[in-house]
């Protein structure tokens, strides 16, 4: 018994040290960040850096005057809608690769996968190509459907996984009750995977609102995002850290009311019950 | 707790008591079903009369539950007609059929309530929120699940979930009632209690079921007529003592019966006109008082193990292996050369493990097999002894 606690207290003692040295190394970086943030420009630069400091927001206040809403604007436009372009159409294409069977559908997964393994330098310039021709370079939508290539098949997939999860004979069950194929999907399948969707609507949120290789090389100035945004603020010959840090605290809270509001979707155990 | 305690309150209520009468007759013809090269359903034709009840039985994988799910529309016929009453229903979609389907895994909607999950098809057809409520009520108070109204599936024991996958059956008004071994996932108590519980309603509703399992036992009790299926073929379909007491061939032979009737390979020595001599692989020869009809040569004699007793005036010698006390029976098993046959008895006596004992077999009833399996057509001659 005393040997079992030992090992149980020394166990908790691993446990808790390696929680708090990963929480260091996340948590550091974002801190240093913050305290940037409202710094002045010379305290942001010095060295040894300074911790006693008087608190100056004014980084913030630029954010407002500097034209940075736009780019919020913009970020927000291109993921929300994101997100819901990969649901809308994930979500039933992830329906029929599990419910219908054939030689198409076993050609389509793999074709979907396929996408994901073309590296991303290898799609930017068609995509340049075609946006420029059809002229919808540098618009939000431009970005959004860009970052659709790639999250489509990535949430399809994630999709295909927890579908086939669901027992069939609930399909099976609301057929006899009456229902077509959109009803099953619309009554049974989405409110069953609702915990799955609200995984994939964050990874898709977050993966559109930090891109930014597409949306640099897509956009110029009307349709920047903010990951794009800040990185401009890195000049040759000026650097505003405090503004830089200030903008990347500021973007963070978006994601984090997104992640947050998607998160209570998530319930354990919701689709327990079904069968046996 | 019976599923139909209360079964009288459903045939008063108004809606259920007009179309209470609808039952139909399901009549299938040539049924074959292929998974690409693997043949499940071998032709397959069957009349379900009006009202009856009949269980679709047989080994794993012998197409059984195929079956039932054609007759659903769940699953397409590669080849063949389906008809209930004279109308066909090969093509028909599986909510246009009249049909209501009871799942071995129950398959309740786990995000709705126990009165959502009986209802769906009633939202599905536009029915209002409040009347479907009703009707819910009404068959949650037959089938005693009143208080679970507004239960979600993951709050309900294994016996709850089944009551309300039936109650959803129930809700529909079904002219056929289909149940995919519903029974297969509740302990041994909740079993036998549901299974009255089915025979029941059965009594009660009057409508066509058709009914799968692999449990022999409750073919047996529950069924009027037992389809035995082998190998995506009808084996033999009867009465249940009738396939007991005359089966076609040694399959239904050996999966009617617990514990299954002893099969005796034999060699036909003489036969005269009101005998039948018969030698054992061991070499000891024996006569049976009985007149063949047809000229085909035994090579399988079968005896329940109820009609095969321990004497010493037995044909047969052997050990006995194992005695098995069930209170009313004792089951004592005698091993011969390779075989093993058990013997049912319902005296108290019972020979030491090891011990040499020998086998009594009588005239009747036993159960002749040519080499193909078939049964052999005879006549008792003597009186049993």
């Amino acid at each position: 018994m005393a040997r079992k606690l030992g090992r149980t207290l020394s166990d908790d003692l691993g446990r808790w040290t390696l929680i708090t040295l990963a929480l260091i190394f996340v948590l550091l970086p974002i801190v240093w960040l913050a305290i940037a943030s409202v710094k002045t420009r010379n305290a942001a630069l010095a060295i040894p850096p300074e911790f006693i400091f008087t608190p100056d927001f004014s980084a913030y206040a630029r954010i407002m005057s500097g034209g940075f809403l736009g780019a919020f604007q913009n970020s927000l436009i291109i993921a929300l809608s994101n997100v819901v372009l990969t649901l809308v159409l994930g979500v039933p294409a992830a329906f029929a690769l599990t419910r219908m069977h054939g030689k198409v559908q076993e050609n389509l997964s793999f074709w979907l996968l396929s996408i994901r393994m073309a590296p991303l330098f290898a799609v930017i310039l068609p995509l340049y190509v075609l946006f420029k021709s059809i002229g919808l370079l540098d618009t939000p939508i431009a970005v959004s459907l860009a970052h659709l290539t790639l999250t489509l098949p990535l949430a399809i997939w994630m999709l295909v996984t927890y579908f086939r999860s669901i027992p069939v004979d609930l399909d099976h069950a609301a057929r006899l009750d009456g229902a077509n194929a959109l009803q099953i999907l619309w009554l049974v399948i989405i409110p069953i995977a609702r915990p799955m969707l609200a995984s994939v609507a964050i990874i898709v949120f977050i993966f559109s609102w930090n891109e930014f290789l597409l949306a640099f090389i897509l956009t110029s100035r009307n349709a920047q995002t903010v990951p794009v945004a800040v990185a401009s603020l890195a000049g040759t010959m000026s650097f505003d850290w405090p503004l830089i840090a200030a903008v990347s605290v500021a973007s963070m809270l978006p994601a984090l009311i997104f992640v947050g509001f998607a998160q209570r979707h998530i319930v354990s155990g919701l689709g327990s019950g079904a069968v046996k | 707790m019976h599923i139909l305690e209360r079964s009288n309150l459903v045939l008063r209520s108004g809606q259920y008591d007009e179309e209470f009468n609808s039952m139909v007759a399901i009549r299938l013809e040539g049924i074959r079903k292929a998974f690409g090269t693997v043949e499940v359903l071998n032709g397959i034709d069957l009349t379900v009369e009006d009202g009856e009840f009949v269980v679709f039985v047989g080994p794993s994988g012998c197409g059984k539950s195929t079956l039932l799910r054609i007759i659903a529309g769940l699953e397409e016929a590669s080849a063949g007609e389906l008809f209930f009453d004279t109308k066909q229903i090969t093509n028909v979609a599986p909510a246009q059929r009249g049909v209501a389907m009871v799942f071995q895994s129950y398959a309740l909607y786990p995000h709705m309530t126990v009165a959502d999950n009986m209802t769906m098809s009633m939202r599905l057809s536009g029915i209002p929120k409040k009347q479907r409520r009703i009707r819910a009520e009404e068959v949650a108070e037959m089938l005693q699940l009143s208080p679970l109204l507004d239960r979600k599936p993951a709050q309900l024991s294994g016996g709850q979930r089944q009551r309300v996958a039936i109650g959803r059956a129930i809700v529909r008004n079904p002219d056929v009632f289909l149940f995919d071994e519903p029974l297969s996932n509740l302990d041994a108590a909740l079993r036998i209690e549901t299974r009255v519980g089915i025979s029941q309603l059965h009594r009660t509703l009057g409508n066509t079921m058709v009914y799968v399992t692999h449990d022999q036992v409750e073919a047996m009790t529950m069924a009027d007529r037992i389809v035995i299926l082998d190998q995506g073929q009808i084996a033999q379909v009867g009465a249940p003592m009738d396939l007991y007491h005359h089966p076609a061939n040694a399959f239904v032979a050996g999966f009617i019966g617990s514990p299954k009737m002893n099969f005796i390979p034999v060699t036909e020595v003489s036969r005269g006109k009101n005998s039948l001599r018969l030698a054992l692989s061991t070499g000891e020869e024996f006569e049976l008082g009985l007149h063949l009809t047809h000229d085909d040569q035994v090579v399988l004699l079968g005896i329940r193990p109820e009609n095969l007793k321990v004497d010493p005036d037995g044909q047969i010698a052997g050990t006995v292996t194992a005695v098995e006390r069930l209170g009313s029976e004792t089951l004592i098993y005698v091993a011969v050369g390779d075989a093993t046959y058990v013997e049912k008895s319902t005296s108290d006596i019972s020979p030491s493990i090891g011990g040499s004992v020998r086998l009594l077999i009588p005239d009747q009833p036993v159960h002749l097999f040519k080499a193909n399996g078939q049964a052999i057509a005879h006549e008792t001659i003597l009186p049993p002894r």
